[in-house]
């Protein structure tokens, strides 16, 4: 079963913000791709991670991570990390945000 | 935890302080020696805010202590200087290895910075996501990595 992915208000910011500094727009489509693996099995991609949150509705969620990387360019690459939680519908992985760490290849 | 966790947090500042100095003097095998204690201990601060970050997930999760953003954000806070006391760290164990200096512990050292590096310890933009995420205001992914690209094509133009 696929899972729907939802990003949360300004989750994307900081893949615009490496994209946009490396001058790499197609890392929009490798992390769409790397994504789209997550929402395939996300109980075999995905990580416990260490942080609880409680829901407005009061669900106390423990975040999942899901680690990748890409390439970015000749000699550079970026490290991914989205988190995110199970929807209480059981079918959306709800991502709160994907920091981004760039880094150049040796 | 929070009494430890200071004590370890002045000597950390005071070694992380004292790495400019190190950084010019990085040719002299004692100053990478100091490196490596502060290596060390920054290794040995990280496990204990885990510690602590583990031990407070926990109680929430068992119903033992209620969640709160003001805990989440105390312990957000002790990683975002850990990262910043570390990050003048690694440019320090750079120029010692650029002096062919081994420094013990720096490749965990380094692991470990990219690890926190990848956290997401900016708790505001998490509870205003998590808010728009529960008002079912979540955008789908293809909108969302659209809305990414064209705000990429404008900024480029």
């Amino acid at each position: 079963m696929k899972y729907e992915i939802v990003y949360g208000d300004h989750a994307l910011d900081r893949l615009f913000a490496v994209a946009s500094e490396l001058d790499a727009p197609e890392l929009v489509d490798a992390v769409e791709e790397a994504m789209d693996r997550l929402a395939d099995d996300p109980l075999h991609h995905g990580k416990r991670g260490r942080t609880i949150y409680q829901l407005p509705g009061g669900r106390v969620v423990r975040a999942q991570e899901f680690d990748f990387h890409c390439n970015a360019g000749p000699g550079r690459g970026v490290h991914f990390r989205a988190h995110f939680y199970f929807g209480d519908d059981e079918l959306s992985l709800r991502v709160i945000n994907l920091t981004a760490n760039p880094y150049l290849r040796l | 935890m929070d009494c430890i966790l200071n004590e370890q947090r002045i000597c950390y500042d005071q070694l992380s302080e004292r790495a400019e100095g190190w950084k010019s003097d990085h040719h002299k095998a004692m100053a990478c020696r100091d490196v490596e204690q502060a290596v060390a201990i920054g290794l040995a601060i990280l496990k204990n805010i885990r510690r602590w970050h583990e031990t407070s997930a926990r109680e929430v999760e068992q119903g033992a202590t209620d969640f709160s953003w003001d805990s989440f954000e105390a312990v957000c806070g002790a990683y975002r200087w850990w990262l910043e006391r570390s990050t003048v760290l690694l440019d320090v164990i750079a120029a010692c290895e650029a002096g062919n200096f081994n420094v013990d512990g720096a490749d965990d050292f380094r692991n470990e910075v990219r690890d926190i590096s990848l956290m997401s310890l900016n708790v505001g933009q998490d509870r205003q996501a998590i808010a728009s995420l529960e008002a079912d205001k979540g955008i789908p992914s293809g909108k969302a990595m659209d809305e990414v690209r064209d705000r990429l094509r404008r900024s480029r133009s």
